[in-house]
């Protein structure tokens, strides 16, 4: 088996970085703070992390809009930027391989296709684009574009500025600034303006990509899914939604964890409304639900809730739901206690783990997303 | 038009499924363990959260009526009695720890409201009307529940604590399929201590609504020191006994939840009952449910 040499690959983009990249013109916000911190496991040792999206592109001046739309659209110029570059760095990639000409015959081996042409996946054995590009987060941006949209342009409470310096300051000593965009509706809660913010962005990210292979011919598929959610939480500033500097980000297509106070339904039907995008990403869109214990009185009655939870995600256009169910309180107690949890496995990512190998971050991030219902 | 607290979507513990539980304001009852005092005025109020707010005196500079002074000390003072509900200091709040204790809703908003979860209405799922006490605006919740009929609510509960006119009952009762019913006590002397009225036409009242077939689940609150003795319990259930359209008899033990709301509304603190024992509740669950 050659590592790396499988022909299949992907890669992400930074969304939440990539606002923050847009707010201050192609460039890093400036900060007073920066921690770093241990990956996925508590073992690892602790590091800075600094996010993949690259600075350098200005896409504007977001003081100078006398408009959201204004700044909505400097935003997508910065995503479809970053979007873009990393949709070349995959085709670099792919044109590397295939001048290098080695591949994985074990990995391709898996494949009937493969054996059934006798081609390897990148000399054309396989019938289906193997590139993709991952755009997780954007929920998360969706609160923060919502988040500027109401404070600085519809209810004229702040200045871009006065937010600036405020996110400089991670927040501190503009608590009543932070309490105003923690106000503003977040994604989640089945609000249409913020939710369909969100599937713009989605939208447009899965559209760039048919762009960029009319133009090139080479396929990069979409995916609205994450996997550096946490480090992307210590590697950019805080954000305008009111998010202080390593609270968590959203994962996937999720709601930022704590945020959706409507339950899981609410939840679902915020999502549902990027069902166009969804479906340009060939369904390529992880939903991960925690939820708590105790759904109903009793088993017989918890049964039931799932089931029309699960029936009622498919009817309004999911095709993906990833439910888990997690007493937050024992979680916290194995925090305390990891002696006594070590047989505590929680979904993180794509994979599951034990509870008590994780960092502290990411089990803050896991018991800070289970949805709290009524 | 209708006032309303609160609206829970995913509500899972005021009948079976998934149920959006809206909570009307106003009661006719003065349970002396409320847990939802927002629920008890019909009158929009003032709300004010001490945790959110950040003492920046804005309140305090816009309030034409003095209702907002800060201490020596710096603590936010809240003179309740004295507000009009201007809205002033509510919209210049920065922070959000001031807020109105509920709104108004025309039929049709709220019953659009309602209607977005109507994906995951099913097995017995669908709307509560809750309170306070939700009959007392019984016309505007018959409005409500047959727009959500007309959208295709499946199963309309109505969660009452029954001491309203009859004809309150008869007004909505072609739109609900069940209903919720608290029953406090039986005694008549010991309801009027821990709630201010007569029970006799709460318990009249519950058995006219079992002739009408629609299903009944009965709720008895436990409160230390109040009802938690067997006699009482027991006395509940000899009541209960004839009635043939009972589904479910649930004892809902005394939770302290939602006594901070009582501060925040103005109101004087509530005493505390403290916890109901295990063993009592054993005791008690064995006479509403034998077997
Ligand atoms: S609503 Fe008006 S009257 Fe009431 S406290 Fe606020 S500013 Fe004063
Ligand atoms: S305006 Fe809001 S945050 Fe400021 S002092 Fe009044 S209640 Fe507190």
């Amino acid at each position: 088996m050659l590592d790396g040499f499988s022909g299949i690959e992907f890669t992400h983009i930074d969304a939440v970085a990539t606002f923050e990249l847009a707010f201050n013109n192609g460039q890093w916000a400036e900060r007073t703070y920066s921690k770093p911190i241990q990956y996925w496991n508590k073992n690892g040792a602790a590091c800075y992390y600094t996010s993949d999206a690259i600075p350098g592109y200005a896409s504007g001046d977001p003081e100078s809009c006398a408009t959201f739309q204004e700044f909505l659209d400097m935003f997508l110029a910065q995503y479809r930027f970053q979007t873009l570059r990393k949709a070349e760095e995959l085709r670099q990639r792919y044109e590397d391989l295939l001048r290098d000409g080695r591949s994985s015959v074990l990995l391709n081996g898996t494949y009937e296709f493969v054996l059934d042409s006798g081609l390897d996946i990148l000399r054309g054995g396989f019938p289906y684009p193997n590139y993709m590009l991952f755009s997780g987060s954007l929920p998360t941006v969706g609160d923060c574009l919502m988040a500027v949209k109401t404070a600085v342009f519809d209810e004229k409470r702040f200045t871009i500025p006065q937010i600036k310096a405020a996110l400089k300051q991670n927040f501190q000593g503009f608590e009543a600034m932070r309490q105003y965009l923690l106000a503003v509706p977040k994604f989640g809660n089945d609000n249409d303006q913020v939710d369909f913010l969100a599937a713009c962005l989605a939208n447009h990210f899965c559209d760039w990509l048919t762009e960029y292979q009319a133009q090139t011919g080479f396929t990069v598929s979409p995916a609205l899914v994450g996997w550096r959610f946490l480090e992307e939480a210590y590697g950019i500033s805080a954000t305008p939604d009111g998010r202080r500097y390593g609270d968590p980000i959203a994962e996937h297509y999720c709601p930022t964890p704590g945020r959706a106070v409507n339950g899981p339904t609410a939840i679902v039907q915020s999502i549902a409304k990027a069902r166009d995008a969804i479906a340009k990403a060939n369904g390529v869109c992880a939903v991960h639900l925690s939820l708590p214990r105790n759904l109903g009185d009793d088993d017989e009655a918890g049964l039931a809730i799932l089931d029309a939870l699960v029936l009622g995600a498919l009817d309004s256009g999911l095709n993906e739901l990833n439910i888990a169910i997690y007493d937050p309180q024992l979680l916290r107690q194995a925090q305390q206690d990891p002696e006594h949890h070590e047989d505590i496995i929680v979904r993180v990512w794509g994979y599951s783990a034990r509870f008590v190998d994780l960092c502290k971050e990411m089990q803050d991030h896991v018991i800070s997303r289970i949805v709290r219902t009524g | 038009m209708g006032h309303v607290f609160h609206i829970q979507r995913f509500s899972l513990h005021d009948g079976p499924g998934i149920r959006t539980t809206v909570f009307f304001m106003g009661c006719s009852l003065r349970c002396r363990w409320c847990h939802n005092p927002e629920g008890l005025r019909w009158e929009i109020a003032l709300q004010y959260d001490s945790k959110k707010c950040v003492s920046c005196g804005l309140c305090a500079a816009l309030c034409p009526n003095g209702v907002h002074r800060f201490s020596e000390g710096g603590v936010h003072l809240v003179d309740f009695t004295r507000c009009s509900l201007c809205g002033q200091c509510i919209r210049a709040c920065p922070s959000g720890a001031l807020l109105y204790s509920g709104r108004d809703y025309s039929p049709e908003e709220l019953a659009a409201l309602c209607s977005r979860d109507l994906p995951y209405y099913r097995n017995g799922g669908g709307v509560t009307f809750s309170g306070g006490e939700a009959l007392l605006q019984a016309s505007f919740l018959r409005e409500t529940a047959q727009l959500c009929k007309q959208r295709g609510v499946p199963a309309i509960i109505v969660d009452t604590a029954g001491n309203v006119p009859w004809s309150a009952f008869e007004q909505v009762l072609p739109w609900v399929d069940a209903f919720l019913y608290d029953v406090k006590a039986y005694h008549e002397d010991l309801h009027r201590s821990a709630t201010g009225a007569s029970n006799l036409e709460i318990l009249e009242n519950l058995k006219r609504l079992d002739q009408t077939g629609k299903d009944l689940y009965i709720r008895i609150p436990v409160i230390p020191t109040v009802n938690d003795r067997t006699e009482e319990i027991r006395a509940i259930a000899g009541f209960l006994q004839p009635l043939t359209h009972v589904r479910q008899i649930r004892l809902i033990p005394y939770h302290t939840l939602g006594r901070s709301k009582y501060a925040a509304l103005g109101l004087p603190e509530p005493p505390n009952f403290g916890a109901v024992d295990e063993s009592t509740l054993a005791l008690l669950e064995a006479i509403v449910n034998p077997g």
